[in-house]
């Protein structure tokens, strides 16, 4: 019986000191003191087995421990309220930081080139052009002649060209799709084809040898120069604010007659003269023009009944000054700090 | 071309103010670049496109400036007539050996000239344009050339052996020493005018220095003539040689001018060096000047432009413009007679232009299109692969990069990048630019390397792009997308960073696989050059490849100065797009509860744990829903050779409740079969 109670006492000693809140100090009362299963409880029905003798001795033992337990349980409550008392006033550490930095799952930036291949083409999208695309390895009929341009001319010059072997060569504008597409579709044909382009130019700031560009072409009957004018003002009201004023000039590309280049008012200083538009109030973004009786021919279709325009711009000139890009060379390096700034 | 103001103002009255003309001239087509003050003078920089030749002269710049400020005409200079007396006696003689190069030469002799410094006037128009006077004798052919447009040369008739042009093609061995003092080798290429004996000139690109016009020169022989564009071309590249000469006559100079100019340089040197005229000139024309006319019909115009016109402003543009216009077949229609000066006009397209620009585009009244409804969609299937792709790349953290597809062969070398099929470059720029990329590798190792050398620990990237091969003479394009990772995954102030793991680059290709819908595909080990042999790989659908992925090995890592692990993969784009779910069905979402069974078993280390999920798929068929592999362990309560694997398998039926019976009697069937199988023990 001596051990019995003795081990009780320790077990309780142990328990108590681990115990540090309410809801653990009533659980140990209830396992030493409970009316049913406290082991205090289960010690005093073991009396009766005991002779007359010895019962009183141990009835004082157990209610000396019954006591002891009583009261320190008493005193832990005791010790559990000022502690949480102290511990509101003192604000320790388990207070919630809403100020820690997030989980944050990091999402991917697209690069600023696909951003406005995607933007331009979506806007003609919404205009009823479809998207294709076309080999960037062409042959000299396809990158040239079907376009008007003749071998040996001086208008070749500004389509200086990488060569792969003999006829074959990267192509130096994305015009050679018009050509393919109307080989094999006929009017009404509504596509807008962006992609990449190859030209010998030494690079610096505003050059590169390789770049983007996005070609457009609607043909069908009754399409008309003011059609092409619209469509365009239209696409650069979407693309640079509802402000912006366009402006044609009449210009010279093999492949289309007439020929014009359009210029917007100057997203920077909006038309009054700055830095980026040289002062004049105008930026030249895209060249453009009726398609070529030529090319019409050279794909089998009748120039008589159908008439149509072409447009062609480069993505990264669109995306230096949508951005304030200064420099070309930056779209393709790939420093994550440049990356990550359009997403 | 440079256009001084004063000196326009000889031939036309220009009496609006410089900022207004040259919005006039930008307006008309004829783009003014610089505009720069000189004095009392104004001069214009304007870009001259190729088709309009007539504007690389002040007479065809005035006559622009003519049309679009409404003057009716403009002052020719003074020229001496251009008749030829046919009695008179010959002093010298033409010969031309290649009538195609040269189909008009006219030489005329001037003699008593007395040359020396060229007068005020003279040098500072010329040196108004940026270019230098010699003395009057060849200053007056600079003038005439940038006067009337048409290149000449003065020889000094007495240094000419056997008093006779021939103009033929260089003999190989030849060579002449041009008027800049440079010795040029020549060869059956280049057209050269010679006398008896040497060749004097190169044809329409610089003359020699043993014939040129000196402070003793008495008696001149003044060349005008027209060569043919496609061979002063070729001279030109071929010599490295670029004057305002060839530049001009590349583009076709006006054969009826090679005529007047004569003239109005030999009234020069009549006036300018009290030169002896008296002498004929000598006329030999092949070509044969035929008249072109064009109809403009109204209605065509409308048809184009989207704008009326009238038949009388439609004439005077034309006229302005230096056409002949006379009433058409028909009401409303124009007969255009179109001068020599103006070879690019042929097409009624190209007059519908003229009278459009000189109108004014800005007059065109813009309109949109009639609507036509497509069936075909927008994007086709392989363009809505690539944006899928790259949302869902971009949505797993990747961010997105555009390299050169031109790359030196070296670095595809350096990444060990198999030689064959490759696509070189002609004419380069440089070594740097001399292939097409056979992969996405190279480039992608550049942007790592570029990245950890500014300190950017973390870099995940991706692109989407074309490789190039050649098999034999034929060219092929293939669209990839890469993915790069290297450096730590994702860290915070409470999870531990830790460094990439081969096993994350699969993850995001499985996710991506996920997005489109593939289930059924493989991933094998199979050992590509560039990757570790232990973790290389290639993921296959129906037996295509569809992505090959792998840790880079050490040697290439280091070729590309990368310290760091890296993950490298290559997804095709097509094969992703073929096998690509098309169709969404949907399935009822199982009403029953399920049950979860873990079991841990012991392997040995060799024994892949896929091979084990695949047992436990096979076994427990459609009851498993969910497979996961919890943990594994290897350490000191395994043996040394083995391992722990822990599944936690997830049963559910779609029809009813799973018995206890039911869960016991598969998964006790899964255990059996893993252990008999696998050679294996529980823990």
């Amino acid at each position: 019986m001596n051990d019995k109670l003795k081990s009780i006492n320790t077990e309780f000693e142990q328990a108590i000191a681990c115990v540090s809140s309410n809801e653990d100090l009533e659980a140990l009362r209830i396992r030493f003191l409970g009316r049913k299963e406290g082991l205090v409880t289960n010690i005093f029905k073991e009396l009766g087995k005991l002779d007359a003798q010895e019962k009183p001795v141990y009835g004082q033992k157990i209610n000396d421990l019954k006591n002891l337990i009583t009261y320190e349980i008493a005193q832990k409550a005791k010790q559990i309220e000022q502690k949480a008392i102290k511990g509101v006033q003192s604000k320790g550490a388990e207070v919630f930081d809403l100020s820690l930095p997030a989980f944050k799952n990091e999402i991917g930036a697209m690069h600023p080139l696909s951003i406005v291949t995607d933007e331009i083409c979506s806007l003609f999208v919404e205009m009823g052009f479809k998207v294709v695309e076309g080999p960037e390895i062409e042959t000299e009929y396809y990158n040239f002649e079907v376009l008007n341009i003749p071998l040996e001319h001086p208008s070749r010059e500004s389509f200086d060209t990488f060569y792969l072997h003999k006829k074959s060569l990267l192509r130096s504008h994305t015009s050679p799709v018009q050509a393919r597409y109307m080989e094999k579709n006929k009017p009404p044909v509504q596509i807008v084809v962006p992609g990449k382009v190859y030209r010998p130019d030494a690079t610096d700031a505003t050059h590169s040898f390789m770049f983007h560009q996005i070609e457009g072409l609607l043909v069908d009957e009754g399409i008309t120069l003011a059609h092409l004018n619209g469509v365009l003002s239209v696409f650069a009201k979407k693309l640079f604010g509802p402000k912006t004023r366009t402006r044609f000039r009449p210009h010279f590309f093999p492949f289309t007659e007439p020929s014009e280049e359009m210029d917007v008012s100057c997203i920077i200083c909006r038309g009054k003269g700055c830095r980026v538009c040289g002062g004049n109030g105008w930026l030249e973004i895209l060249g453009a023009g009726m398609v070529h009786p030529k090319v019409f021919k050279a794909v089998n279709i009748d120039s008589k009944k159908y008439s149509g325009f072409a447009f062609g711009m480069g993505v990264e000139r669109i995306a230096m000054l949508k951005y304030g890009i200064d420099d070309i060379r930056l779209f393709f390096e790939n420093d994550m700090r440049f990356v990550k700034q359009f997403s | 071309m440079k256009i001084s103001l004063s000196w326009l103002k000889k031939y036309i009255d220009v009496k609006i103010t410089p900022q207004k003309l040259v919005e006039k001239l930008t307006n008309a087509g004829l783009e003014v670049g610089d505009i720069q003050k000189a004095g009392l003078d104004t001069v214009f920089d304007v870009e001259i496109t190729s088709n309009r030749p007539d504007w690389l002269s002040f007479l065809g710049i005035a006559r622009e400036v003519a049309a679009v400020s409404g003057i009716k005409s403009i002052n020719i200079p003074k020229a001496l007539p251009s008749k030829v007396k046919a009695s008179m006696k010959k002093p010298f003689s033409i010969e031309i050996k290649d009538v195609k190069a040269c189909p008009r030469y006219i030489g005329r002799l001037i003699r008593d000239v007395k040359i020396r410094g060229s007068e005020q006037w003279m040098k500072t128009a010329i040196e108004s344009l940026g270019a230098r006077t010699v003395n009057n004798g060849t200053d007056i052919t600079n003038y005439c050339l940038y006067e009337t447009g048409q290149p000449m040369h003065a020889f000094d008739f007495d240094k000419l052996e056997g008093s006779r042009i021939i103009v033929r093609r260089a003999e190989k061995g030849e060579s002449i020493v041009t008027i800049d003092g440079v010795k040029r080798e020549l060869n059956e290429s280049i057209l050269v005018i010679a006398d008896t004996v040497k060749p004097i000139a190169i044809a329409g690109i610089m003359g020699g220095i043993e014939t040129e016009v000196s402070e003793s020169t008495k008696n001149i022989l003044l060349e005008s003539a027209y060569f043919d564009p496609v061979t002063i071309r070729r001279a030109s590249r071929r010599l490295g040689l670029s004057t305002e000469s060839n530049y001009r006559f590349e583009r076709k100079v006006d054969s009826e001018n090679v005529l007047f100019s004569s003239c109005r340089a030999a009234y020069l040197y009549k006036e300018i060096c009290g030169g002896n005229i008296e002498e004929p000139f000598l006329d030999v024309n092949h070509i044969k000047s035929g008249i072109r006319i064009v109809q403009f019909k109204l209605k065509n115009f409308e048809r184009l432009i989207g704008m009326k016109i009238t038949a009388t402003r439609g004439k005077t543009i034309l006229q302005s413009l230096g056409f002949t216009v006379k009433p058409g077949k028909g009401k409303d229609s124009l007969s255009v007679t179109v001068p020599s000066f103006r070879d690019d006009v042929a097409l009624e397209e190209d007059l519908i232009e003229e009278v459009a620009r000189i109108e004014g585009f800005d007059k065109i009244e813009e309109a949109m299109p009639p609507i036509k409804a497509h069936i075909d969609p927008a994007y086709s299937d392989i363009y809505m692969t690539k944006s899928k792709m790259r949302r869902l790349l971009l949505a797993q953290g990747i961010n997105e990069i555009v390299t050169f597809t031109l790359l030196s062969t070296r670095s595809l070398d350096d990444a060990m990048i198999d030689g064959q099929n490759r696509v070189l470059v002609m004419n380069p720029l440089s070594a740097e630019q001399e292939a097409l990329r056979t992969s996405l590798l190279p480039s992608s190792l550049k942007v790592v390397n570029t990245n950890l050398n500014r300190r950017i620990k973390q870099v995940r990237v991706f692109e989407i792009g074309s490789i190039y091969e050649r098999v034999k003479n034929k060219f092929s394009e293939t669209e990839f997308a890469s993915i790069t990772l290297t450096g730590t995954s994702y860290q915070n102030w409470k999870d531990h960073s830790r460094k990439v793991t081969f096993h994350d680059l699969k993850g995001v290709i499985e996710s991506l696989l996920d997005g489109f819908g593939v289930s059924e595909y493989k991933l094998e080990n199979k050992k590509l050059d560039y990757f570790s042999p232990e973790q290389s790989a290639v993921i296959t659908a129906k037996g295509q490849v569809i992505a090959e992925l792998g840790k880079i090995g050490k040697k290439v890592c280091k070729k590309f100065d990368i310290a760091e692990d890296v993950f490298f993969a290559q997804i095709k784009v097509a094969t992703l797009c073929a096998n690509r779910k098309k169709e969404y069905r949907f399935i009822p979402v199982a009403r029953y509860p399920s049950v979860v069974r873990d079991i841990a078993l012991v392997v040995k280390k060799n024994i892949a744990a896929g091979l084990a999920m695949d047992i436990i798929k096979e076994i427990a068929g459609a009851l498993a829903v969910k497979i996961e592999l919890f943990d594994v362990y290897t350490g000191d309560q395994v043996l040394d050779d083995s391992k722990s694997l822990a599944f936690s398998i997830e049963y559910q039926s779609p029809e009813a409740t799973l018995t206890e019976e039911q869960v016991n009697s598969v998964h006790s069937k899964v255990q059996n079969e893993l252990l008999a199988r696998l050679n294996a023990s529980l823990r």
